[in-house]
Protein backbone atom coordinates (compact mmCIF):
# COMPACT_ATOMS: atom_id res chain seq x y z
CA UNK A 1 0.00 0.00 0.00
CA UNK A 2 1.20 4.10 -0.76
CA UNK A 3 3.58 5.06 -3.00
CA UNK A 4 7.23 6.27 -2.91
CA UNK A 5 7.12 8.88 -1.00
CA UNK A 6 3.60 9.11 -0.12
CA UNK A 7 1.95 10.31 3.31
CA UNK A 8 0.88 7.23 5.41
CA UNK A 9 -1.93 5.35 4.44
CA UNK A 10 -3.37 4.45 7.60
CA UNK A 11 -3.09 8.32 8.41
CA UNK A 12 -5.33 9.31 5.90
CA UNK A 13 -7.89 6.78 6.67
CA UNK A 14 -8.21 8.20 9.87
CA UNK A 15 -8.18 12.00 8.81
CA UNK A 16 -11.29 10.60 6.49
CA UNK A 17 -13.01 8.88 9.10
CA UNK A 18 -12.31 12.10 11.48
CA UNK A 19 -13.47 14.38 8.61
CA UNK A 20 -17.11 12.43 8.28
CA UNK A 21 -17.70 11.67 12.15
CA UNK A 22 -17.57 15.93 12.25
CA UNK A 23 -19.08 16.90 9.23
CA UNK A 24 -21.90 14.14 10.60
CA UNK A 25 -21.76 15.67 13.77
CA UNK A 26 -22.28 19.06 12.37
CA UNK A 27 -25.13 18.55 9.36
CA UNK A 28 -26.95 15.32 10.59
CA UNK A 29 -27.25 14.54 7.27
CA UNK A 30 -27.57 10.52 7.30
CA UNK A 31 -27.69 9.09 10.79
CA UNK A 32 -30.80 11.52 12.01
CA UNK A 33 -33.07 10.63 8.71
CA UNK A 34 -31.90 6.83 9.38
CA UNK A 35 -32.59 6.68 12.95
CA UNK A 36 -36.09 8.53 12.39
CA UNK A 37 -36.76 6.03 9.91
CA UNK A 38 -36.12 2.95 12.00
CA UNK A 39 -38.63 4.41 14.87
CA UNK A 40 -40.90 4.92 11.27
CA UNK A 41 -40.34 0.84 10.15
CA UNK A 42 -40.53 -0.53 13.39
CA UNK A 43 -44.33 1.35 13.69
CA UNK A 44 -45.38 0.35 10.01
CA UNK A 45 -43.89 -3.50 10.92
CA UNK A 46 -46.34 -3.03 13.83
CA UNK A 47 -49.79 -1.83 11.76
CA UNK A 48 -48.89 -3.87 8.81
CA UNK A 49 -48.16 -7.04 10.60
CA UNK A 50 -49.31 -7.74 14.53
CA UNK A 51 -52.47 -8.58 14.08
CA UNK A 52 -54.25 -9.14 17.57
CA UNK A 53 -52.56 -12.50 18.51
CA UNK A 54 -50.33 -13.19 15.98
CA UNK A 55 -46.76 -14.27 16.57
CA UNK A 56 -44.33 -11.87 14.35
CA UNK A 57 -41.23 -14.33 16.11
CA UNK A 58 -41.12 -16.93 13.09
CA UNK A 59 -40.56 -14.13 10.61
CA UNK A 60 -38.70 -12.28 13.21
CA UNK A 61 -35.26 -12.55 12.09
CA UNK A 62 -36.05 -11.69 8.23
CA UNK A 63 -37.55 -8.45 9.68
CA UNK A 64 -34.58 -7.20 11.47
CA UNK A 65 -32.60 -7.85 8.55
CA UNK A 66 -34.75 -6.68 5.62
CA UNK A 67 -35.62 -3.39 8.12
CA UNK A 68 -32.35 -2.80 8.81
CA UNK A 69 -30.75 -3.15 5.20
CA UNK A 70 -33.00 -0.65 3.83
CA UNK A 71 -32.50 1.89 6.74
CA UNK A 72 -29.21 1.15 5.69
CA UNK A 73 -29.25 2.12 2.06
CA UNK A 74 -30.73 5.68 3.30
CA UNK A 75 -26.81 6.44 5.26
CA UNK A 76 -25.08 4.11 3.32
CA UNK A 77 -26.14 5.90 -0.15
CA UNK A 78 -25.05 9.04 0.36
CA UNK A 79 -21.42 8.08 1.56
CA UNK A 80 -20.41 9.94 -1.86
CA UNK A 81 -23.36 12.33 -2.99
CA UNK A 82 -22.51 14.80 -0.33
CA UNK A 83 -18.60 14.43 -1.83
CA UNK A 84 -20.12 14.63 -5.31
CA UNK A 85 -22.01 17.99 -4.58
CA UNK A 86 -18.86 19.63 -2.97
CA UNK A 87 -16.62 18.63 -6.34
CA UNK A 88 -14.26 17.72 -2.61
CA UNK A 89 -13.60 13.50 -4.40
CA UNK A 90 -10.96 15.58 -6.77
CA UNK A 91 -9.36 16.61 -3.44
CA UNK A 92 -9.67 13.18 -2.06
CA UNK A 93 -7.91 11.69 -5.05
CA UNK A 94 -5.13 14.20 -5.21
CA UNK A 95 -3.89 12.23 -1.94
CA UNK A 96 -0.43 10.60 -2.56
CA UNK A 97 -1.73 7.69 -0.74
CA UNK A 98 -3.08 4.31 -1.79
CA UNK A 99 -6.89 5.26 -3.26
CA UNK A 100 -8.06 2.67 -1.09
CA UNK A 101 -7.74 4.59 1.80
CA UNK A 102 -11.13 6.26 0.48
CA UNK A 103 -12.93 3.11 0.68
CA UNK A 104 -11.60 2.03 4.14
CA UNK A 105 -12.26 5.17 5.83
CA UNK A 106 -16.10 5.66 3.98
CA UNK A 107 -16.65 1.59 5.16
CA UNK A 108 -15.29 2.54 8.41
CA UNK A 109 -17.62 5.49 9.33
CA UNK A 110 -20.52 3.55 7.55
CA UNK A 111 -20.22 1.01 10.22
CA UNK A 112 -19.51 3.28 12.94
CA UNK A 113 -23.22 4.59 11.78
CA UNK A 114 -24.71 1.65 11.16
CA UNK A 115 -23.56 0.55 14.40
CA UNK A 116 -24.84 3.51 16.45
CA UNK A 117 -28.24 2.84 14.41
CA UNK A 118 -28.46 -0.74 15.18
CA UNK A 119 -28.01 -0.07 18.75
CA UNK A 120 -31.27 1.48 18.67
CA UNK A 121 -33.16 -0.10 16.10
CA UNK A 122 -32.89 -3.63 17.22
CA UNK A 123 -33.48 -3.32 20.55
CA UNK A 124 -36.61 -1.12 19.69
CA UNK A 125 -37.76 -4.00 17.01
CA UNK A 126 -37.46 -6.64 19.74
CA UNK A 127 -39.18 -4.35 22.21
CA UNK A 128 -42.31 -2.66 20.04
CA UNK A 129 -43.18 -6.52 17.91
CA UNK A 130 -43.42 -8.05 21.02
CA UNK A 131 -40.73 -10.75 20.73
CA UNK A 132 -38.77 -11.89 23.52
CA UNK A 133 -34.91 -11.83 23.31
CA UNK A 134 -33.54 -15.48 23.99
CA UNK A 135 -30.70 -15.43 21.79
CA UNK A 136 -27.07 -15.50 23.49
CA UNK A 137 -25.65 -12.15 23.41
CA UNK A 138 -21.82 -12.36 22.60
CA UNK A 139 -22.86 -14.39 19.38
CA UNK A 140 -26.02 -12.45 18.79
CA UNK A 141 -23.79 -9.38 18.76
CA UNK A 142 -21.22 -11.14 16.59
CA UNK A 143 -24.15 -12.12 13.72
CA UNK A 144 -24.96 -8.08 13.99
CA UNK A 145 -21.26 -6.92 13.14
CA UNK A 146 -20.52 -9.14 10.50
CA UNK A 147 -24.00 -8.89 8.72
CA UNK A 148 -23.59 -5.12 9.20
CA UNK A 149 -20.06 -5.43 7.86
CA UNK A 150 -20.91 -7.31 4.56
CA UNK A 151 -23.72 -4.37 4.23
CA UNK A 152 -20.93 -2.12 4.74
CA UNK A 153 -18.32 -3.44 2.52
CA UNK A 154 -20.72 -4.19 -0.84
CA UNK A 155 -22.76 -0.57 0.04
CA UNK A 156 -19.90 1.38 0.38
CA UNK A 157 -18.75 -0.02 -2.94
CA UNK A 158 -21.76 0.21 -5.28
CA UNK A 159 -22.35 3.76 -3.14
CA UNK A 160 -19.32 5.10 -5.06
CA UNK A 161 -20.30 3.20 -8.06
CA UNK A 162 -24.30 4.65 -7.97
CA UNK A 163 -22.75 8.12 -7.59
CA UNK A 164 -21.36 8.19 -11.05
CA UNK A 165 -24.38 7.09 -12.95
CA UNK A 166 -27.51 9.20 -14.14
CA UNK A 167 -29.48 7.52 -11.18
CA UNK A 168 -27.36 8.53 -8.54
CA UNK A 169 -27.57 7.14 -4.94
CA UNK A 170 -31.59 5.33 -6.19
CA UNK A 171 -29.64 2.79 -8.21
CA UNK A 172 -27.67 1.20 -4.84
CA UNK A 173 -29.93 -0.80 -3.76
CA UNK A 174 -30.97 -1.91 -6.85
CA UNK A 175 -27.21 -2.84 -7.81
CA UNK A 176 -26.85 -3.80 -4.04
CA UNK A 177 -29.73 -6.00 -2.84
CA UNK A 178 -28.84 -8.84 -5.83
CA UNK A 179 -24.94 -9.13 -4.62
CA UNK A 180 -26.13 -9.08 -0.89
CA UNK A 181 -28.16 -11.96 -1.20
CA UNK A 182 -25.78 -14.72 0.73
CA UNK A 183 -25.23 -11.68 3.40
CA UNK A 184 -29.42 -11.96 3.91
CA UNK A 185 -29.24 -15.61 3.69
CA UNK A 186 -26.25 -15.94 6.04
CA UNK A 187 -27.53 -13.46 8.54
CA UNK A 188 -31.12 -14.14 8.90
CA UNK A 189 -30.27 -18.13 9.07
CA UNK A 190 -27.96 -17.16 11.74
CA UNK A 191 -30.34 -14.76 13.76
CA UNK A 192 -33.22 -17.60 13.38
CA UNK A 193 -30.71 -20.45 14.91
CA UNK A 194 -29.77 -18.11 17.48
CA UNK A 195 -33.66 -17.65 18.55
CA UNK A 196 -34.12 -20.76 18.95
CA UNK A 197 -36.13 -21.44 15.06
CA UNK A 198 -35.18 -24.07 13.57
CA UNK A 199 -31.93 -26.15 13.89
CA UNK A 200 -30.25 -24.27 17.31
CA UNK A 201 -27.03 -25.97 16.04
CA UNK A 202 -26.73 -23.92 12.85
CA UNK A 203 -25.55 -20.82 13.76
CA UNK A 204 -21.53 -21.45 14.07
CA UNK A 205 -21.91 -22.38 10.07
CA UNK A 206 -23.76 -19.32 9.28
CA UNK A 207 -20.97 -17.15 11.04
CA UNK A 208 -18.43 -18.56 9.42
CA UNK A 209 -20.18 -18.12 5.81
CA UNK A 210 -20.51 -14.64 6.83
CA UNK A 211 -17.01 -13.63 7.69
CA UNK A 212 -16.42 -15.47 4.75
CA UNK A 213 -18.11 -13.40 2.73
CA UNK A 214 -17.43 -10.43 4.55
CA UNK A 215 -13.42 -11.40 4.34
CA UNK A 216 -14.31 -11.75 0.32
CA UNK A 217 -15.77 -8.23 -0.27
CA UNK A 218 -13.61 -6.30 1.16
CA UNK A 219 -10.60 -7.64 -0.02
CA UNK A 220 -12.75 -7.57 -3.90
CA UNK A 221 -13.30 -3.78 -3.39
CA UNK A 222 -10.10 -3.12 -2.16
CA UNK A 223 -8.78 -4.05 -5.87
CA UNK A 224 -11.71 -2.45 -7.83
CA UNK A 225 -12.61 0.42 -5.80
CA UNK A 226 -9.82 2.58 -7.72
CA UNK A 227 -11.23 1.94 -11.12
CA UNK A 228 -15.02 3.60 -9.69
CA UNK A 229 -12.52 6.62 -8.31
CA UNK A 230 -11.25 7.37 -12.09
CA UNK A 231 -13.69 10.10 -13.04
CA UNK B 1 -17.01 -13.05 -44.16
CA UNK B 2 -17.37 -16.72 -46.34
CA UNK B 3 -16.51 -18.58 -43.28
CA UNK B 4 -19.04 -16.90 -41.12
CA UNK B 5 -21.59 -18.26 -43.70
CA UNK B 6 -20.40 -21.43 -43.21
CA UNK B 7 -20.30 -21.03 -39.45
CA UNK B 8 -24.49 -20.18 -39.37
CA UNK B 9 -25.39 -22.88 -41.42
CA UNK B 10 -22.94 -25.11 -39.27
CA UNK B 11 -24.98 -23.82 -36.02
CA UNK B 12 -28.25 -24.13 -37.65
CA UNK B 13 -27.47 -27.67 -38.87
CA UNK B 14 -26.47 -28.78 -35.20
CA UNK B 15 -29.17 -27.04 -33.68
CA UNK B 16 -31.27 -29.41 -35.98
CA UNK B 17 -29.75 -32.38 -35.05
CA UNK B 18 -30.18 -31.54 -31.71
CA UNK B 19 -33.68 -31.00 -32.03
CA UNK B 20 -34.26 -34.04 -33.66
CA UNK B 21 -32.18 -35.92 -30.88
CA UNK B 22 -34.21 -33.98 -28.40
CA UNK B 23 -37.95 -34.40 -29.64
CA UNK B 24 -37.90 -38.11 -31.67
CA UNK B 25 -34.51 -40.18 -31.01
CA UNK B 26 -34.37 -39.87 -26.89
CA UNK B 27 -37.10 -42.25 -25.53
CA UNK B 28 -39.58 -40.63 -22.91
CA UNK B 29 -38.67 -40.24 -19.38
CA UNK B 30 -40.52 -43.26 -17.54
CA UNK B 31 -41.81 -40.94 -14.72
CA UNK B 32 -42.24 -37.55 -16.28
CA UNK B 33 -42.81 -38.81 -19.64
CA UNK B 34 -42.77 -36.55 -22.53
CA UNK B 35 -42.58 -33.10 -19.99
CA UNK B 36 -38.90 -34.08 -19.15
CA UNK B 37 -37.81 -33.67 -22.73
CA UNK B 38 -37.53 -29.98 -21.65
CA UNK B 39 -34.61 -30.56 -19.42
CA UNK B 40 -32.35 -30.93 -23.16
CA UNK B 41 -33.13 -27.13 -23.45
CA UNK B 42 -32.98 -26.54 -20.16
CA UNK B 43 -29.78 -27.63 -19.30
CA UNK B 44 -28.40 -26.35 -22.32
CA UNK B 45 -29.76 -22.72 -21.77
CA UNK B 46 -28.28 -22.35 -18.30
CA UNK B 47 -25.23 -23.81 -19.42
CA UNK B 48 -24.63 -21.14 -21.85
CA UNK B 49 -26.27 -18.24 -19.32
CA UNK B 50 -23.49 -19.60 -16.68
CA UNK B 51 -20.32 -20.14 -19.76
CA UNK B 52 -21.30 -15.93 -21.19
CA UNK B 53 -21.30 -14.82 -17.37
CA UNK B 54 -17.42 -15.92 -17.43
CA UNK B 55 -16.80 -14.36 -20.62
CA UNK B 56 -18.15 -11.02 -19.27
CA UNK B 57 -16.08 -11.37 -15.90
CA UNK B 58 -12.44 -12.02 -18.40
CA UNK B 59 -13.83 -9.48 -20.83
CA UNK B 60 -14.17 -7.33 -17.70
CA UNK B 61 -10.96 -7.88 -15.90
CA UNK B 62 -9.08 -7.46 -19.70
CA UNK B 63 -11.12 -4.25 -20.55
CA UNK B 64 -9.58 -2.81 -16.80
CA UNK B 65 -5.89 -3.97 -17.38
CA UNK B 66 -5.86 -2.63 -21.67
CA UNK B 67 -8.87 -0.34 -21.77
CA UNK B 68 -9.70 -0.86 -25.23
CA UNK B 69 -13.23 -0.86 -26.07
CA UNK B 70 -13.20 -4.06 -27.74
CA UNK B 71 -13.28 -5.85 -24.49
CA UNK B 72 -16.16 -3.67 -23.32
CA UNK B 73 -18.09 -4.54 -26.16
CA UNK B 74 -16.88 -8.39 -25.68
CA UNK B 75 -18.68 -7.59 -22.03
CA UNK B 76 -21.96 -6.32 -23.16
CA UNK B 77 -22.49 -8.57 -25.83
CA UNK B 78 -22.19 -11.70 -24.26
CA UNK B 79 -24.06 -10.12 -20.95
CA UNK B 80 -26.71 -9.45 -23.36
CA UNK B 81 -27.11 -12.74 -24.85
CA UNK B 82 -26.28 -14.34 -20.88
CA UNK B 83 -29.43 -12.83 -19.61
CA UNK B 84 -31.67 -14.58 -23.00
CA UNK B 85 -30.00 -17.73 -22.03
CA UNK B 86 -30.68 -17.42 -18.11
CA UNK B 87 -33.78 -16.42 -18.90
CA UNK B 88 -34.89 -19.40 -20.51
CA UNK B 89 -33.27 -21.64 -17.87
CA UNK B 90 -35.30 -19.78 -15.69
CA UNK B 91 -38.51 -20.28 -17.37
CA UNK B 92 -38.01 -23.63 -18.86
CA UNK B 93 -37.30 -24.45 -15.20
CA UNK B 94 -40.44 -23.01 -14.19
CA UNK B 95 -42.15 -25.40 -16.61
CA UNK B 96 -40.82 -28.44 -16.11
CA UNK B 97 -41.42 -27.84 -12.31
CA UNK B 98 -44.81 -27.39 -12.96
CA UNK B 99 -44.81 -30.81 -14.40
CA UNK B 100 -42.35 -32.38 -12.26
CA UNK B 101 -43.60 -31.02 -9.12
CA UNK B 102 -47.20 -29.60 -9.82
CA UNK B 103 -45.78 -26.15 -8.97
CA UNK B 104 -44.80 -23.18 -11.37
CA UNK B 105 -41.98 -22.46 -8.59
CA UNK B 106 -40.12 -23.95 -6.38
CA UNK B 107 -37.69 -22.29 -4.59
CA UNK B 108 -35.36 -25.24 -5.15
CA UNK B 109 -31.48 -24.33 -5.21
CA UNK B 110 -30.11 -24.68 -8.78
CA UNK B 111 -33.23 -22.79 -9.69
CA UNK B 112 -33.09 -20.11 -7.15
CA UNK B 113 -29.37 -19.64 -8.30
CA UNK B 114 -30.15 -19.50 -11.40
CA UNK B 115 -32.88 -16.35 -10.71
CA UNK B 116 -30.51 -14.45 -8.80
CA UNK B 117 -27.70 -14.90 -11.80
CA UNK B 118 -30.96 -13.33 -13.79
CA UNK B 119 -31.28 -10.63 -11.27
CA UNK B 120 -27.40 -9.69 -11.24
CA UNK B 121 -26.80 -9.50 -14.66
CA UNK B 122 -30.05 -7.53 -15.64
CA UNK B 123 -28.98 -5.26 -13.16
CA UNK B 124 -26.05 -5.27 -15.00
CA UNK B 125 -27.42 -4.20 -18.17
CA UNK B 126 -29.59 -1.32 -16.45
CA UNK B 127 -26.66 0.12 -15.18
CA UNK B 128 -25.11 0.48 -18.59
CA UNK B 129 -28.07 2.32 -19.51
CA UNK B 130 -27.52 4.96 -16.50
CA UNK B 131 -24.28 5.72 -17.86
CA UNK B 132 -23.70 8.23 -20.67
CA UNK B 133 -20.12 8.62 -21.26
CA UNK B 134 -18.48 5.60 -23.03
CA UNK B 135 -15.32 4.99 -20.92
CA UNK B 136 -17.29 5.30 -17.39
CA UNK B 137 -19.52 3.17 -18.76
CA UNK B 138 -17.44 0.69 -19.30
CA UNK B 139 -15.59 0.99 -16.59
CA UNK B 140 -18.22 1.22 -14.02
CA UNK B 141 -20.10 -2.46 -16.15
CA UNK B 142 -16.06 -3.70 -15.71
CA UNK B 143 -16.48 -3.28 -11.94
CA UNK B 144 -19.91 -4.75 -11.28
CA UNK B 145 -19.05 -7.34 -13.86
CA UNK B 146 -16.21 -8.75 -11.67
CA UNK B 147 -18.47 -8.05 -8.37
CA UNK B 148 -21.59 -10.14 -9.57
CA UNK B 149 -19.24 -12.86 -11.06
CA UNK B 150 -17.62 -13.05 -7.82
CA UNK B 151 -20.64 -13.78 -5.92
CA UNK B 152 -22.14 -16.43 -8.01
CA UNK B 153 -20.36 -19.10 -5.99
CA UNK B 154 -21.50 -17.40 -2.72
CA UNK B 155 -24.97 -17.34 -4.08
CA UNK B 156 -24.63 -21.21 -5.20
CA UNK B 157 -23.41 -21.89 -2.31
CA UNK B 158 -25.13 -20.29 0.36
CA UNK B 159 -28.56 -20.63 -0.98
CA UNK B 160 -27.73 -24.88 -1.36
CA UNK B 161 -26.76 -24.30 2.51
CA UNK B 162 -30.16 -22.33 2.96
CA UNK B 163 -32.35 -24.85 1.17
CA UNK B 164 -31.02 -27.45 3.29
CA UNK B 165 -32.09 -26.26 6.38
CA UNK B 166 -35.55 -25.75 4.88
CA UNK B 167 -37.98 -28.81 4.62
CA UNK B 168 -38.46 -29.77 1.24
CA UNK B 169 -41.87 -29.99 0.33
CA UNK B 170 -41.49 -31.44 -2.94
CA UNK B 171 -38.67 -34.02 -3.70
CA UNK B 172 -36.71 -33.38 -6.89
CA UNK B 173 -38.37 -34.90 -9.29
CA UNK B 174 -36.82 -38.73 -9.14
CA UNK B 175 -33.29 -38.94 -10.01
CA UNK B 176 -33.27 -38.47 -13.70
CA UNK B 177 -31.67 -42.30 -14.61
CA UNK B 178 -30.12 -41.21 -18.18
CA UNK B 179 -30.15 -43.96 -21.05
CA UNK B 180 -27.52 -43.18 -23.44
CA UNK B 181 -29.93 -42.16 -25.75
CA UNK B 182 -30.59 -39.21 -23.76
CA UNK B 183 -27.43 -38.47 -22.59
CA UNK B 184 -26.25 -38.00 -26.37
CA UNK B 185 -29.10 -35.70 -26.48
CA UNK B 186 -28.05 -33.99 -23.86
CA UNK B 187 -24.62 -33.60 -25.15
CA UNK B 188 -26.10 -32.71 -28.89
CA UNK B 189 -28.33 -29.92 -27.10
CA UNK B 190 -25.40 -28.35 -24.79
CA UNK B 191 -22.93 -28.58 -27.95
CA UNK B 192 -25.12 -26.74 -30.69
CA UNK B 193 -26.47 -24.38 -27.74
CA UNK B 194 -22.79 -23.21 -27.44
CA UNK B 195 -22.19 -22.97 -30.79
CA UNK B 196 -25.79 -21.03 -31.11
CA UNK B 197 -24.00 -18.62 -28.17
CA UNK B 198 -20.61 -18.54 -30.05
CA UNK B 199 -22.63 -16.96 -33.82
CA UNK B 200 -24.88 -14.41 -31.71
CA UNK B 201 -21.63 -13.21 -29.96
CA UNK B 202 -19.82 -12.66 -33.24
CA UNK B 203 -23.03 -10.86 -34.74
CA UNK B 204 -23.30 -8.89 -31.57
CA UNK B 205 -19.95 -7.64 -31.98
CA UNK B 206 -19.72 -6.78 -35.36
CA UNK B 207 -23.19 -4.47 -34.71
CA UNK B 208 -21.45 -3.51 -31.48
CA UNK B 209 -18.22 -2.52 -34.28
CA UNK B 210 -20.35 -0.73 -36.76
CA UNK B 211 -22.38 1.48 -34.02
CA UNK B 212 -18.91 2.43 -32.62
CA UNK B 213 -17.83 3.25 -36.04
CA UNK B 214 -21.05 5.45 -36.84
CA UNK B 215 -20.57 7.36 -33.90
CA UNK B 216 -17.13 7.89 -34.80
CA UNK B 217 -18.20 9.04 -38.04
CA UNK B 218 -20.90 11.68 -36.68
CA UNK B 219 -18.26 12.97 -33.78
CA UNK B 220 -15.78 13.76 -37.19
CA UNK B 221 -18.80 15.23 -38.89
CA UNK B 222 -19.72 17.50 -36.09
CA UNK B 223 -16.48 18.59 -35.39
CA UNK B 224 -15.98 19.41 -39.29
CA UNK B 225 -19.14 21.34 -39.92
CA UNK B 226 -18.54 23.21 -36.43
CA UNK B 227 -15.60 24.25 -37.68
CA UNK B 228 -17.26 26.07 -40.74
CA UNK B 229 -19.11 28.27 -38.95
Amino acid sequence: MGAAGAVGWWPQVSALLWKELRSESRTHDSFTPMLVFAFTVVTVFGFGLKLAGVSLRPVFPGLIWISTYFIGFLGIGRSFAGEKAQDTLAGLRLVPADPSYIYVGKLLSNLLFLSALEAVSIPLQFALLGVEFTAPLLPFAGVVILGTTGFAAVGTLLSGLATHTRAGEILLPVLAFPVLIPAIIGAVQATASLLGLGNALDWPKWIGMLAAYDVLFVAVSLVVFDFIMES
Amino acid sequence: MRWRTAFTWLVFLSVEISLFLAFLYAPPDVVLGETQRIFYFHVASAWNGLLAFTVVFVAAVAYLMKRTPEWDRLALASTEIGVVFITMGVVTGSIWARFAWGVWWEWEPRLTSSFVLWLMYVTLLVLRNLVEDPDRRARLSAVFGIVAFVDVPVVFMSIRWWRSVHPVVVEAGGKLNLEPPMVLALVASVISFTLLYLLLLMERLTISKLEADLADIKRTWKERTSGVE
